[in-house]
């Protein structure tokens, strides 16, 4: 047959590039991906905090080449007529021009957009992960605005995951300032906080947004009937069909995205997705613990 | 607030002629042909290249395109000064598409594309030098063609001193100041900007500073390009002693 | 192996006694490199000794006139198929390039009766030649020869088919034939 006569004389690289799915096909019929990962496991994560000293916090979090930059800086606002007691959260998600080969800078991303809504309904709408409450400086005068921009700089796929795990280490590590509102409408540093610091003490320490949940996701897809975890960019071009599951701090299902593709699923293989998605938040939420101690702790 | 001390320092202990310290990284980014990350005391940028490859659907002015972006989360300020910075980048931009263009041959140019993009992470000033000289080593870690490696550097005249590699909060004063992309091997200036009004011997001395700068840059990022090259060189030495066996 | 790396602009040789090759370009009389890579002079009976800066890596791969070249068809009309270019040789390169094979550029004989949808479809792989650089967009291939041609190519009912002629390949499942320009593969 044509195809199997050409291999011989193809390098390894080559038979990839022509033919992806037969090359792919032969790596998961030995139970294994071309990375040398299992099926059911996803890329080791890593997350740098305060990696940008300009916003009030930051996190840079890479799954093997995925990596995203997720960045928070605070404005004062005037809160909302109808909602006086709420700050805002403010959610961007940029794909930077260099994430991935195909990107053209000035023309605006559907998967960005996507990526939005993933995140407003994970941190705001489902999980609740963030109380608009706690941004409140002033009933009705002032209250924080956090703008949280997420730049994927380099696009390999489970892009829902990185970005979702970047924005939950800024927030994690976000302390908002002590201040007051003057007579004049001014925001100043609180006097209480001047106050209460003794002369031998350091000022009081701004305080820390508490996290309400912390949801985490994991995207997994269905490769000729077999459940592939923690997709990389060619493989997601690759499986008939890609669910991404979120899942909380105390197991709950904060939500699923099945969006279409060639294959359905029934609802085993839907169960299947958030067992792993378990399984992959105990190791997350292990490495953000550690990382958010070692941050803490260096000051 | 003055800028220089009278024992001649600046605000962050630097003397006049002392340049923040360089950290750079290449090849990062997996999915690019080259990249290279810069850090200048507190400015951070990062650089990508791909190509040269085949010319996209649509019409193009130039093969070679460079776009710098800013990150709203790189600046010091609230996000005015980050829409303030965009404009200066697209400006930028353009200038060192242009200075590009002369260093890379035309025949790869002729058919091929290459486009560099340049995000700023963080931002404290030199910003525009600092995106010269990762979008140069991006370049170059890609195995682009060049004529030759490029720096760029950033100057000011404050209190009468002629400071190099200036910081956020030095360029905000209303200085003179001078930045340029300086070509070692011809001694030539690349691409040259000024702010504000200044006498021509202000200008003089500007760059005369400015070009101590650059060199000391290339010399700097020669040597990163190649211990990382050296490095690559080493890990894959096994392998060539090994075909040589086989042979 | 004695490293000598060097960066684009260094000076390495005299351009009077040594020619120019990969990764340098020639510059007030000297020989310069282009690239970052490892210095390498070959010598080249009875003419100047060869210079060049070889990178470790891939090295950014341009299809040149004369390559072989393995390339997907994208669209096909009466006049042209448009292909990209995949591979280059036997290394693929990162991006793909856009080629055309023009009607008179399908075979060697019988020019005038080539009808382009007999001889190619969207999504076959076929080997070819690279003749040009062609105009600022594409690079003209041609399979005007015996070993050029189609390489793999799915049938109407998707499965890959088998070559039966040079002009002709048969699907193993339905039997149809479909009409093709079949490169000759030498087992």
């Amino acid at each position: 047959m044509a195809a199997a006569e050409i291999t011989d004389s193809l390098e390894a690289d080559a038979f990839k590039k022509l033919y992806p799915d037969q090359f792919y096909a032969r790596f998961i019929a030995d139970g294994i991906r071309p990375d040398g990962r299992p099926l059911g496991r996803a890329r080791t994560a890593s997350i740098g905090l305060g990696a940008v000293s300009t916003a009030d916090s930051s996190a840079l979090v890479k799954f093997g080449n995925s990596t995203a930059l997720a960045g928070i800086k605070l404005e004062i606002m005037v809160p909302k007529d109808d909602t006086p007691n709420q700050g805002q959260l403010s959610i961007a998600v940029e794909m930077a021009p260099m994430c991935s080969p195909d990107m053209r800078p000035g023309r605006p991303s559907d998967a960005a957009q996507v990526l939005v809504e993933q995140l407003n309904n994970a941190l705001l709408a489902s999980a609740k992960a963030v109380n608009l409450d706690d941004l409140c400086i002033d009933p009705g005068k002032a209250a924080w605005v956090a703008y949280l921009d997420i730049y994927v700089l380099d696009s390999d796929g489970s892009l829902a995951d990185v970005t979702l795990l970047a924005a939950v280490a800024a927030l994690a590590t976000l302390r908002l300032p002590h201040v007051a509102v003057t007579d004049g409408g001014n925001v100043v540093p609180s006097s209480e906080a001047a106050e209460a610091a003794a002369p031998d003490e350091m000022a009081v320490e701004p305080t820390k947004l508490q996290l309400r949940s912390v949801p985490l996701a994991l995207t997994c897809g269905l490769y000729k009937d077999q459940l592939i975890v923690g997709l990389t960019a060619e493989e997601e071009a690759l499986v008939a069909t890609s669910v991404t599951t979120i899942v909380d701090d105390q197991g709950r299902l904060i939500g699923q995205l099945k969006a279409g593709g060639r294959a359905e699923m029934d609802i085993a293989r839907l169960q299947d997705c958030i067992e792993a998605a378990k399984l992959r938040y105990a190791e997350l939420a292990g490495i953000l613990q550690q990382a958010i101690t070692q941050y803490d702790g260096s000051g | 607030m003055e800028f220089v001390s009278p024992e001649g320092l600046r605000l962050d202990g630097r003397r006049p002629k002392e340049l923040r310290k360089l950290r750079i990284k290449l090849g990062s980014l997996d999915g690019t042909d080259g990249s290279a990350f810069v850090q200048l005391g507190n400015t951070k940028v990062l650089a990508a290249v791909f190509g040269p490859r085949g010319a996209p659907t649509g019409a193009r002015s130039s093969a070679i395109s460079c776009v710098i972006a800013v990150s709203a989360i790189s600046v010091q300020g609230d996000r005015r000064s980050k829409e303030r910075l965009g404009r200066q980048a697209t400006e930028f931009s353009r200038a060192l598409t242009n200075a590009m263009e002369q260093l890379v041959p035309a025949d790869i140019l002729k058919n091929a594309c290459i486009d560099v993009h340049v995000q700023v992470l963080q931002a404290d000033g030199g910003l525009f030098a600092a995106c010269a000289n990762a979008a140069l080593l991006a370049l170059a870690n890609a195995g682009v063609p060049l004529r030759d490696i490029c720096a760029a550097c950033h100057t000011g005249l404050l209190e009468s001193t002629a400071l190099v590699d200036l910081s956020a909060q030095e360029s905000m004063q209303q200085a003179p100041q001078a930045a340029i992309l300086y070509e070692c091997r011809t001694q030539s200036i690349a691409i040259m900007q000024t702010d504000n009004k200044m006498s021509t011997t202000a200008l003089e001395e500007l760059l005369e500073l400015a070009t101590e700068g650059c060199i000391a840059l290339v010399t700097a990022m020669r040597q990163a390009l190649i211990s990382s090259t050296v490095q690559q060189l080493s890990t894959s030495a096994p392998h060539a002693s090994a075909a040589q066996r086989r042979d | 192996m004695s490293d000598q790396v060097v960066c684009p602009g260094d000076r390495l040789v005299s351009a009077a006694e040594y020619s120019a090759g990969h990764g340098t370009h020639v510059r007030d009389g000297y020989v310069c490199a282009s690239l970052v890579g490892v210095k390498q002079v070959t010598k080249t009976g009875g003419q100047k000794p060869l210079v060049e800066v070889i990178r470790r890596g891939s090295q950014p791969l341009v299809p040149k006139p004369g390559a072989a070249v393995t390339a997907k068809v994208t669209k096909v009309n009466p006049r042209l198929a448009s292909a990209e270019i995949l591979c280059i040789g036997t290394k693929p390169v990162d991006q793909p390039f856009n080629g055309i094979i023009r009607v008179q550029d399908v075979r060697a004989t019988e020019v005038d009766k080539v009808e382009m949808y007999s001889s190619f479809r969207p999504g076959d792989i076929v080997r070819a030649e690279v003749l040009s650089l062609g105009d600022s967009r594409s690079y003209y291939l041609s399979t005007a020869k015996n070993e050029l041609g189609v390489v793999y190519a799915k049938s109407v009912a998707g499965q890959p088919m088998v070559a039966i002629s040079w002009q002709e390949m048969q699907c193993p499942q339905t039997k149809a034939t479909e009409k093709r320009k079949v490169a000759k593969v030498t087992a």
